[in-house]
């Protein structure tokens, strides 16, 4: 009998708990703090470019539909009234500042925790990261294995991840992908 | 028992036929159909239909049509001008270095049918008609349809339909003095 007391006091306290719990709210100013890498126009715009260039054309990271969307002129454009075209001469745009900002925030966002731990330890294990072992092949991705450790794209990434971009390895990872014939008209 | 597991015969039956249809169908598929619309009136089906619409999604795979293509698109002949550009030759380069070229036809329709060649993406595309030859400026990622990005309209997610001249100078290769 007092065996069957203990368990309905238990009872009605875990309920009581779960209720509490399920009232509450968050409170109004709660913040989680994360380490997030630099959004500078110096640090993050050129990574920002080659991930425009790279992965942001229209049938891939150009679409809003993917969890990582990447903005630019070669891509999906921010604002209404610009097209996916870069050059002045063709009517077109360079990729703005805001632009490169929507990337950071879309990648950023992605893994904001990891993204947080990978920073802290000033870029050591890129890997933990889903978009790079995606980047790099090590995890399924429709596009395939864009990235090879230490080349320059995959430096232009590391590096900013560890606080210092490689802006000459992302100025040269622009260049990619290498096609192995210029086309030279049928 | 035995007349129990009768009656419930057909009612199991029912739900495994009604399991298994619904995991074959694709509705997302299917709504990318029906998106596409009817025929153009006098336009039969073949070679010649919907220019401009993104032809892998009836033609790439999952159905309806039976023809199945690995890259195709339309061509027009002016940068913003509705001429198609016909008899062009567009060229398409795979990241392993092997090229194909498809011409257009009278509606600037070209198409690569599945069998005869699949691209190791990326690709690099350009087009050539008259005296002009436009260079694709990006890759193209994983998307067999130009009309995919494409579109009619020029927006933030389409530099508009593919063209081969930016005027009809450069098509003709007089420095502007042509008609």
């Amino acid at each position: 009998m007092t065996q069957r007391r203990d368990v309905l006091a238990f009872l009605a306290a875990l309920a009581s708990a779960c209720a509490t719990a399920a009232c509450s709210t968050a409170p109004a100013d709660g913040r989680v703090t994360i380490e997030a890498p630099f959004a500078t126009e110096a640090s993050f715009g050129p990574v920002a470019n080659f991930l425009d260039h790279r992965c942001g054309s229209l049938d891939c990271h150009g679409n809003p539909a993917r969890n990582l969307v990447v903005w630019g002129c070669e891509g999906l454009r921010l604002e209404p009234y610009d097209a996916p075209i870069c050059g002045r001469a063709q009517g077109g745009k360079p990729t703005t500042s805001d632009e490169h900002q929507a990337t950071y925030r879309s990648l950023v966002g992605l893994e904001p925790t990891v993204m947080s731990a990978v920073v802290a330890d000033h870029g050591r294990d890129p890997d933990l990261l889903t978009f790079v072992r995606k980047a790099r092949g090590e995890e399924a991705h429709k596009g395939g294995a864009l990235v090879t450790p230490g080349d320059d794209q995959d430096v232009c990434i590391t590096s900013w991840l560890a606080g210092a971009t490689d802006t000459v390895a992302c100025a040269s990872a622009i260049s990619e992908p290498t096609f192995p014939a210029v086309p030279t008209g049928p | 028992m035995r007349a129990l597991e009768r009656r419930l015969q057909p009612a199991v039956g029912a739900m495994v036929a009604m399991v298994a249809m619904t995991s074959c169908v694709d509705t997302t598929h299917d709504d990318q159909v029906q998106a596409l619309g009817g025929e153009a009136p006098g336009v039969a089906r073949g070679p010649d239909h919907r220019p401009n619409q993104p032809c892998l999604v009836c033609h790439g795979g999952e159905g309806p049509a039976s023809a199945q293509f690995s890259v195709a698109g339309t061509v027009y002949a002016v940068f913003k001008a509705p001429g198609p550009a016909v008899g062009a030759q567009v060229q398409i380069e795979d990241i392993s270095g092997t090229t194909i070229v498809a011409p257009t036809n009278q509606v600037g329709n070209f198409y690569i049918a599945a069998r005869d060649w699949q691209p190791v993406y990326p690709t690099q595309m350009q087009v050539s008609l008259g005296a002009a030859t436009e260079q694709m400026l990006t890759h193209v990622g994983r998307e067999g349809s130009c009309a995919a990005c494409h579109q009619s309209t020029i927006g933030p997610g389409s530099p508009g339909p593919v063209y081969a001249a930016t005027d009809m100078s450069q098509l003709l290769g007089d420095g502007g003095t042509g008609p």
